[in-house]
């Protein structure tokens, strides 16, 4: 795939990139913004066509590249259903089969008889979710979509993928939530760039993509780079390394129970005090929880030179997700920041359900009284 | 466990020229998504208007007072009953006119679908030429009314409507699945377009009698190698004239159509390729 710009520029939006999934399989495709997923899958739907090479597909492909992607504003969740069904290749015969099942998956009752201009964004995903995998596909494309939507629909969704996955129909999966490719899928193909950088079992792929991101070269010296309402960064301290230990060395998977210290090496062209601040991110964008020494009345007193701030979490307390780590370092006088590494710092945890793990304890009192007989 | 898939569905996309209609059996798939399209651009069109599918007859009527005020009290043409005149040619040319230029942006103005669902995408210009096509019928009724209120002979030549019909389609169409590929690409097209039309409408005998440039040489020849004007002379000759269209300009009509439908399928089979990057 290839896009021009101008008349002489050209970007490869892949390169070289060949990969077959027998029927049955489960593959899952991860990588960052830009890598090329998302236009893998394009092709795969037959949207975009290669400009060199082919792709073969044996089977009727369904795919969700965006929820309610045909869905029309001014019709009802009646009439969507059709021609939403029509646009995926179905006879009215196999929507009307599909209809009553599709509605009860969405939950959506009577809701269906409105037009879906009025429906709220949740609404709105439930019914696409509902469409596309009820239609009955040999190949399902899935693009990101499961990272949307509540809990509880989401669970839903991945009981129904498992449900297809049983009864061997091929899904493909674009995420950028390692976990629900550890945890559903059979294979993993990590795009970068444009080229395969690593195809095997999930386990594999998310580690070798994990480790890479760990060793990518943060900010270049003199590089501009500004932290939202604060401006350019000073430079004057630099992170040089961060690694994150657990309870047998550096790692990238954990569990909710387990230590984790978060080893930040810096280097410094001043002396003085400086604050560090470390917050965590869920891969939806929820800010988990968050560190600062200035605030939290610990006074980090920085020479000249080299040297390695250390923040340990006794127990993570997060559960199974994927997460990434902030870390700046800044002048606790002067409101501006010396170096800031973005969401550089990803990592997954795998056990728990929840949202969190919090310390806690069971206590049972018995009240003395009467005993019964 | 047996294979789940079929080979029925096996498709290849590869580079280079894809066939005119890439895949037949995606067709033959999405036979229903045809006529949902259409409804859906008829119930669009006129959602929210208090007349609703009144306009399809409202409009044409309205035309025609218009142009016969002009042409029949203004501006003096040598035809009897002007208005049936008029209406014989005004609503064949409405309905093409309609649909090419709905169908030239049918691709951009549907881009939402195109970029993020397969489908043929040839159904989306079709469509804006079948909605067209769906409105004419019943403002042919209204000219059906009119006739016979002005007291013309009606014959055996309306027989020949649905074949005129047949030619309108195919030669509208094979027009709109050009126009709306190359308009991805030159976006002018979409504002040319109006003016394009306007042009065409002019040099057809609608408004004026064929004989309007008999005397003159250049005019003249132009006029009649436009197959617009094989076209709704046919429909002339069965509403105004009661006389069975001219069996020449018919077979020239259906051969021109025909030709603008195979390389209006080559060229939107060859552009379509990066609609979804396009549009």
């Amino acid at each position: 795939m290839r896009r021009s710009f101008g008349e002489w520029q050209e970007l490869w939006a892949l390169r070289d990139v060949s990969f077959s999934v027998p029927a049955g399989e489960t593959l899952g495709i991860i990588g960052e913004n830009g890598s090329g997923k998302s236009t893998t899958l394009k092709l795969l739907a037959g949207i975009l066509a290669p400009d060199r090479g082919s792709i073969e597909i044996n089977g009727r492909v369904s795919s969700l590249l965006e929820l309610g992607a045909g869905f029309q504003g001014e019709y009802t969740g009646r009439e969507n259903i059709y021609l939403y069904g029509a646009l995926l290749g179905l006879r009215r015969r196999q929507i009307e089969e599909r209809f009553d099942d599709i509605v009860a998956f969405s939950e959506l009752g009577s809701m269906i008889e409105y037009p879906v201009k009025n429906y709220s964004s949740g609404m709105y995903m439930r019914l696409g979710f509902a469409v596309a995998v009820h239609l009955d596909p040999d190949i399902l494309l899935i693009d990101e979509v499961l990272a949307v939507g509540d809990a509880h629909f989401q669970q839903k969704c991945f009981e129904y993928l498992e449900g297809l996955r049983a009864g061997g129909r091929t899904i493909v999966l674009v995420s950028h939530d390692l976990e629900s490719v550890r945890r559903f899928c059979e294979r993993a193909l990590w795009i970068d760039h444009g080229r395969i950088a690593a195809d095997g079992p999930p386990e594999q792929t998310i580690q070798a993509y994990l480790d890479a991101t760990a060793r990518r070269p943060v900010h270049t010296p003199g590089e501009e780079y500004e932290v939202p309402g604060f401006g350019r960064l000073t430079g004057e301290v630099r992170i040089t390394s961060v690694r994150l230990l657990g309870a047998h060395g550096e790692t990238r998977s954990l569990s909710p129970a387990d230590a984790l210290t978060l080893e930040i090496g810096y280097a410094s062209e001043i002396a003085g005090e400086v604050g560090v601040q470390v917050n965590v991110f869920r891969n939806d964008g929820i800010h988990c929880t968050d560190a600062n020494s200035a605030e939290e009345g610990v006074p980090l007193s920085l020479r000249r030179g080299s040297g390695t701030v250390r923040l340990n979490f006794p127990r993570l307390g997060l559960n199974t997700g994927t997460y990434d780590i902030s870390i700046g370092i800044y002048d606790p006088a002067g409101h501006r920041f010396h170096d800031f590494h973005e969401r550089r710092y990803p990592f997954t945890v795998r056990g728990g359900h929840a949202v969190v793990s919090l310390d806690h304890t069971w206590d049972l009192e018995v009240d003395a009284g009467k005993r019964a007989g | 466990m047996g294979p789940l898939v079929s080979q029925r569905y096996l498709s290849t996309y590869r580079p280079g020229w894809l066939l005119p209609i890439r895949n037949i059996s995606e067709l033959v798939a999405h036979r229903d998504l045809l006529s949902l399209l259409i409804t859906k651009e008829l119930k669009i069109k006129y959602k929210g208007t208090a007349l609703g599918f009144m306009w399809s007859l409202l409009n044409p009527l309205l035309m025609m007072v218009v142009y016969s005020v002009i042409f029949s009290v203004i501006a003096r043409f040598p035809i009897p009953q002007y208005p049936i005149y008029l209406l014989s040619g005004l609503l064949p040319w409405t309905a093409f006119a309609a649909g090419v230029t709905s169908a030239t942006l049918s691709i951009i103005v549907n881009g939402h679908l195109v970029r993020r669902v397969k489908f043929p995408n040839e159904f989306l210009p079709i469509t804006s030429v079948a909605a067209g096509m769906v409105n004419l019928v019943p403002s042919l009724a209204v000219l059906l009314v009119f006739a016979l209120a002005f007291g013309r002979h009606l014959g055996w030549p309306l027989l020949a409507l649905p074949v005129l019909l047949l030619m309108q389609a195919l030669f509208t169409s094979g027009i709109a699945l050009m126009l709306s590929a190359v308009a991805v690409y030159f976006r002018d097209l979409e504002h040319l377009i109006g003016i394009l039309v306007t042009v065409w409408f002019f040099a057809t005998p609608i408004i004026y009698p064929l004989s309007t440039f008999q005397g003159h040489k250049v005019l003249g020849t132009l006029l009649l190698l436009n197959p617009m004007t094989w076209l709704i002379s046919g429909y002339q000759a069965i509403w105004y004239y009661d006389r069975w269209p001219d069996g020449w300009q018919l077979l020239a009509l259906g051969g021109v159509g025909a030709l603008a439908w195979v390389l209006g399928a080559i060229v939107f089979g060859r552009l379509q390729r990066r609609f979804a990057e396009e549009v």
